[in-house]
């Protein structure tokens, strides 16, 4: 089936296989490795990529259901003022997620800060256990979080 | 479920007009909502889905939240995890917590409580909450709407009562004070329902030191629920806390002896443990008010 989508702000018409999950699709037809393949049944959370601004699993989302829709990865979100916010917050407190669930973690942060940009140690939390890798202190993923929250209210009250 | 090993018809309407048009077309296609339970262990490279998929994820009608003084309207195609973000002024501690337990928080951003309700083989996560608090879904065809409790998706025997061309539109959950609610999840698995996992759901109002209204359900791995209203209206008017008073033994015999008259517990662990959770519910419900 034909699909059209807006990937990483980039109009793309193509035929696919309409049991292609995005992940793959994103993997193999665009190479955009950044989006890494885990369990596949959706408890990792390696693979979230935002589509229509909602994070969501690739693995569990097949490539037809990305139709009309905007699919935004972390080579797409990388560039942009918001990506800083956190990459400078992460490096701030030295918080250095392993290379499997980094992109998931940087989008999942700016999943939150885009719903809060106060987000409490008990928010934070709760919504990192969609990520299963514990490769770093999660104590000190919180204050990085709060860090990219801060910076990112401090450029936004510049702006 | 019918699976085919060629390409699947797929349908993406935009309006729900439209969406109703095409099940009546196709009352066999598959509404895709979230898909996580149709995707759910699909590890392979490509994705196994049925011959037809009614997709409703681009229908704006569907994707509405909405809560009024008695009720929150939650559209069908509303993820767990917005309904989640509405935060306790909008949701009440029971529903949060049921909500939560449905899917891991990497899923609730595309499971949805419509989708949940509507698994035709087996009763999900949401449905002992949704049967306590008196929810009702509106079910819309092209022939019309009507709207059926929660209690009434299924049949007693646990078959879901939605006609080929219905789909499941909006879940309305009444809002009630409740003095006091319990929810808790006995198995190994922190969400969902699996086959060693039941979830209990109690809930209670009092007036001064009276119990006047009282609910409790039973959900597991199978596509019944466990609910008695004649059992609930035992303890109305029993003053509280019940302590150990003949009134909540004679209670808890009773349930027991129901639970099993019905099968409907897989082992006498559970049975322990639901008749424990019970009798510390009701012997002092105030550890747990809301």
């Amino acid at each position: 089936m034909v699909i059209t989508l807006d990937l990483n702000g980039k109009q793309e018409t193509l035929d696919i296989d309409p049991s292609l999950r995005l992940l793959h699709l994103l993997r193999y037809t665009f190479g955009l490795l950044g989006t890494k393949e885990g369990c596949l049944h959706g408890y990792c959370g390696y693979c979230h990529v935002l589509l229509n601004d909602q994070l969501v699993l690739s693995c569990l989302t097949p490539a037809f259901y990305t139709h009309k829709g905007k699919v935004l990865t972390i080579e797409g979100f990388r560039g942009t003022p918001e990506y800083y916010d956190i990459e400078k917050g992460f490096l701030e407190v030295q918080y250095t997620p392993c290379g499997f669930c980094a992109s998931a973690r940087v989008l999942l942060t700016h999943a939150i800060l885009q719903e809060t940009l106060h987000p409490t140690e008990q928010a934070i939390r709760k919504r990192f256990t969609a990520i299963l890798c514990r490769c770093t202190d999660p104590s000190r993923l919180v204050e990085a979080v709060q860090r990219a929250a801060a910076i990112r209210r401090h450029r936004q009250h510049a702006v | 479920m019918q699976y085919n090993l060629t390409d699947p018809s797929i349908y993406m309407p935009t309006s729900l007009a439209e969406a109703l048009v095409l099940k009546e077309r196709h009352p066999t296609a598959t509404v895709y909502a979230g898909g996580t339970y149709l995707l759910w262990n699909q590890a392979g490279r490509f994705l196994i889905l049925p011959g037809s998929i009614l997709s409703l994820q681009n229908i704006k009608e569907l994707n509405r939240l909405g809560r009024t003084e008695t009720r929150l309207d939650v559209g069908a195609t509303v993820s767990i995890q917005r309904i989640l973000r509405a935060g306790p002024k909008v949701l009440s501690p029971l529903l949060a917590t049921a909500l939560e337990g449905i899917c891991p928080p990497s899923v609730a951003t595309m499971a949805t409580l419509g989708g949940n309700l509507s698994v035709p083989d087996r009763c999900m996560a949401s449905f002992p909450v949704m049967h306590v608090l008196d929810a009702r879904c509106e079910i819309r065809s092209s022939k019309g709407t009507r709207w059926v409790p929660v209690t009434g998706l299924r049949s007693p025997t646990g078959e879901l009562q939605l006609e080929p061309i219905e789909i499941i539109t909006r879940i309305q959950i009444p809002m009630e004070e409740w003095n006091f609610h319990v929810h808790r999840r006995i198995g190994s698995f922190s969400y969902g329902i699996t086959a060693d996992s039941l979830i209990l759901v109690i809930v209670g109002k009092t007036y001064r030191g009276m119990l006047t209204e009282f609910r409790f359900a039973l959900g597991n791995f199978s596509p019944r629920i466990y609910r008695n209203r004649d059992l609930e209206t035992l303890l109305i008017g029993a003053r509280l806390p019940l302590g150990k008073s003949k009134d909540l033994k004679a209670f808890l015999y009773a349930i027991q002896e129901d639970l099993k008259n019905q099968k409907f517990l897989s082992s006498h662990v559970q049975m322990e443990r639901v008749l424990h959770i019970l009798q510390s519910t009701l012997s002092n419900p105030f550890q747990y008010s809301a």
